[in-house]
């Protein structure tokens, strides 16, 4: 989970090209973050940068629900409404292995809730609730109660005397609102009473809800360009194979049958999707009720509150009379906050200029580093901007000879301690990663410092999703605006690391002023053997 | 070479230790054996109508839209009643059951939950038209004229509490009963 500088951290000593950019989350969330560090830490050493299963929780959840689909299609087809205890049985003696699929389906959709509830922790680690991200918030919201909602109809279908439970305390919940004129638990009073139109109704619930996620789901990655939808094909197979392993080696137990004329005693309960029981049962319907008010009030409104004290986010802007209409900003903007318009003006050189939509834009900087003529950026943050700065620096503290300069993402590994303690290191935070823009770190090298290691995020941690994908094409794979032939790629090195893992940038930054050091210690023996051979020459001319 | 390989193990090992919790999580024993029992009252009855009609005055009419216009309008309730449950002669239970519904013109509904020690006891359940809470202004005859009609329902029986069994009572046939299962 991303992380911004602390003030006072040896290595947030110098912000630099972006690095005092507007906070993007409140002080609470940098709490929030502390108090996950040691499990974000355990998650990093046994994971590493690139398969870290916390930077994947949004798509985790996505395939864990299409494993959930997938399963469900399949008990759909032997489920009976008229015995509905009976057909979960008769599901668990298939010889084939129903009970197995049965469980996959259990574990999948507990699994699922899991996910969501760090995809949560995430955006709320980074801040991601407010301004243009409102929408994906508010509907984020709405998926994680459909998906509460599908999870609750899915525990009443096996009517056993778990899903007695849950259809009891959430008819108790029910009978409070003013929408029905005969109180609703009245149906579970006795066994004759529960009419075969609930478990219809109940099992339509189950089927439609799941449509209703898809409908949110897409509308919640709406506002983003590419959105990713799964998770790398590595992960995605281990997670299905542990599941179906899972599930094969211990799949879940037909409970009893659900028996209205004895009281709900001690019963295994599914703890992620029938948490709130034992508080239903402890404090009654309506203290109940109000609990579950007050949570949606403040997940929902967290847009209002979970934000910085001052905000001043300011989207990028674009200087119309630099730009060539290239559309290379247009289609590296992480958030489709970019339009390209047609000029109107006369004797227009370009044919289109780009215009940031303000109500979208999130100010990363991104557009920064795409645009070769420097003509985008959230203001004091643009290209030329950047390569001032560059200059400034390299005036008012010339590198010393092999000086490595690290440019390290500010809502990463900018926060690592002792880069600054490192020698022959100068450590500079930046902004987003991919907003630093290539003539800035040309400037850099060939300014005199030994070389530029650019320490960014995760790609799949970014806290602008696509900075580090950005800079690593621009850097290597000549994506506008790319780093141009004539600086030597030796000198500039690119590490994707978490900000939790120290001790891996700390290696990955001193693996490369080693290697600088060797490159310059070459580069000195190919001059005094020049300067040798020279003066051989002339003796053998003066000889 | 070892290294990696190692590595891939604890990983998958990781892995699958989280997915196990997820497992162990969905069978968390919550909740423990009851000592006492539950009596259930549990029943629906529809409620005798106490109707009053009156003429609307020209100047009334008037003031509706020509569709809701009426000569006589006729205002409906139903007649409430007492619910009181006696366990081993104390009272345990006594509330009113309103009609349901917004006009009061609902059935009446009936379900009460109550907790009682295990053992042997003594019900007594009396189900009565409660006229004495109805409005003021509704006419004497038409309030007499649906309390003779309004059913009563009686209920007086030994029963047996055992912990955790629920013991239903509800209507069959026009009175209170306690099914099989409950005795």
């Amino acid at each position: 989970m991303a992380s911004t500088v602390p003030p006072s951290s040896p290595a947030a000593s110098q912000s630099f090209a972006g690095g005092a950019e507007p906070r993007q989350r409140p002080a609470a969330a940098r709490w929030l973050e502390g108090s996950l560090r040691p499990l974000d830490a355990l998650f990093a050493r046994i994971y590493g940068s690139r398969w870290n299963p916390l930077h994947q929780s949004g798509t985790l959840a996505i395939l864990l629900f299409l494993v959930v689909i997938a399963t469900g299609l399949y008990l759909f087809v032997f489920y009976r409404i008229s015995d509905p205890h009976g057909s979960v049985q008769a599901i668990h003696a298939q010889w084939w292995g129903g009970r197995w699929i049965r469980s996959l389906h259990r574990y999948a959709a507990d699994a699922a809730l899991v996910a969501i509830v760090f995809h949560v922790l995430k955006m709320l680690v980074g801040g991601r609730t407010w301004g243009p991200r409102t929408l994906a918030w508010v509907t984020g919201v709405a998926l994680a109660g459909v998906v509460l909602l599908s999870g609750w109809t899915g525990l009443v279908m096996a009517w056993d005397v778990q899903g007695r439970v849950v259809a009891e305390e959430g008819a108790r919940l029910l009978d409070l609102l003013p929408i029905f004129s005969e109180p609703i638990a009245r149906s579970f009073a006795y066994a004759e009473a529960v009419p075969r139109s609930f478990f219809f109704m109940n099992l339509f619930l189950h089927v439609a809800l799941p449509l209703g996620i898809a409908l949110l789901l897409w509308i919640h990655v709406w506002r983003i360009a590419r959105p990713k939808l799964l998770p790398p094909r590595p992960i995605a197979w281990t997670v299905l194979g542990l599941l179906l392993a899972l599930s094969v080696l211990w799949p879940v137990s037909v409970l009893p049958q659900a028996d209205l004329a004895q009281m709900p005693a001690r019963i295994p309960l599914d703890i992620f999707y029938a948490f709130w029981i034992p508080v239903a049962v402890r404090v009654g319907p309506e203290l109940h009720l109000l609990l579950w008010v007050l949570a949606a009030l403040v997940a929902f409104t967290a847009p209002l509150w979970w934000r910085p004290r001052r905000t001043h986010r300011e989207p990028s802007r674009v200087a119309e009379e630099l730009c060539t209409g290239c559309r290379q900003c247009y289609e590296d903007c992480p958030f489709d906050a970019i339009l390209m318009l047609p000029r109107t003006d006369p004797g227009a050189r370009w044919e289109l200029y780009a215009r940031v939509d303000p109500a979208l834009c999130v100010s990363c900087g991104i557009c920064v580093g795409s645009c070769a003529p420097m003509g985008i950026g959230p203001p004091g943050r643009d290209g030329r901007e950047q390569v001032r700065e560059a200059r400034d620096l390299l005036a008012a503290q010339p590198p010393l000879p092999g000086e490595v300069i690290v440019l390290a993402c500010g809502h990463g590994p900018a926060a690592v301690r002792g880069l600054e303690s490192l020698e022959g290191v100068r450590a500079l935070a930046t902004g987003c990663s991919g907003s630093v823009h290539s003539s800035l770190v040309e400037m850099l090298v060939r300014g005199g410092s030994g070389g530029v290691l650019m320490l960014t995020c995760p790609e799949r941690d970014c806290l602008f999703r696509e900075g580090p994908k950005w800079l690593a094409e621009r850097l290597y794979h000549d994506r506008e605006a790319e780093l141009q032939e004539r600086v030597d790629r030796r000198r500039v090195r690119l590490a994707a690391l978490d900000p939790t893992d120290g001790a891996r940038i700390r290696a990955a930054v001193r693996s490369f002023r080693e290697e600088i050091a060797k490159l310059d210690a070459a580069e000195r023996e190919e001059e005094i053997d020049l300067d040798l051979e020279c003066e051989r020459a002339q003796e053998v001319t003066h000889g | 070479m070892v290294e990696p390989v190692a590595r891939l193990f604890l990983r998958l090992g990781f892995s699958g230790l989280l997915l196990a919790s997820v497992a162990l999580g969905t069978r968390v024993p919550v909740g423990s054996q009851p000592e006492e029992g539950l009596i259930r009252l549990a029943w629906r009855t529809m409620g005798e109508v106490v109707e009053v009609c009156r003429d609307v005055p020209e100047e009334e009419r008037l003031r509706l839209p020509p569709h809701m216009r009426r000569d006589r309008i006729c205002d409906q309730t139903s007649l409430p009643y007492r619910l009181r449950l006696e366990l081993d002669g104390e009272v345990a239970l006594e509330r009113l059951v309103q009609p349901a519904g917004l006009f009061g013109d609902r059935p009446l509904v009936v379900l009460e939950n109550l907790a009682a020690p295990s053992g042997s006891r003594h019900l007594e359940v009396a189900y009565d038209p409660a006229p004495e809470v109805l409005p003021h202004d509704l006419p004497p005859s038409e309030i007499e004229a649906a309390l003779a009609a309004a059913p009563r329902y009686r209920l007086s029986e030994p029963v047996d509490i055992g912990p955790g069994r629920i013991l239903l009572v509800r209507l069959e046939g026009g009175r209170l009963v306690l099914p099989e299962a409950g005795r």
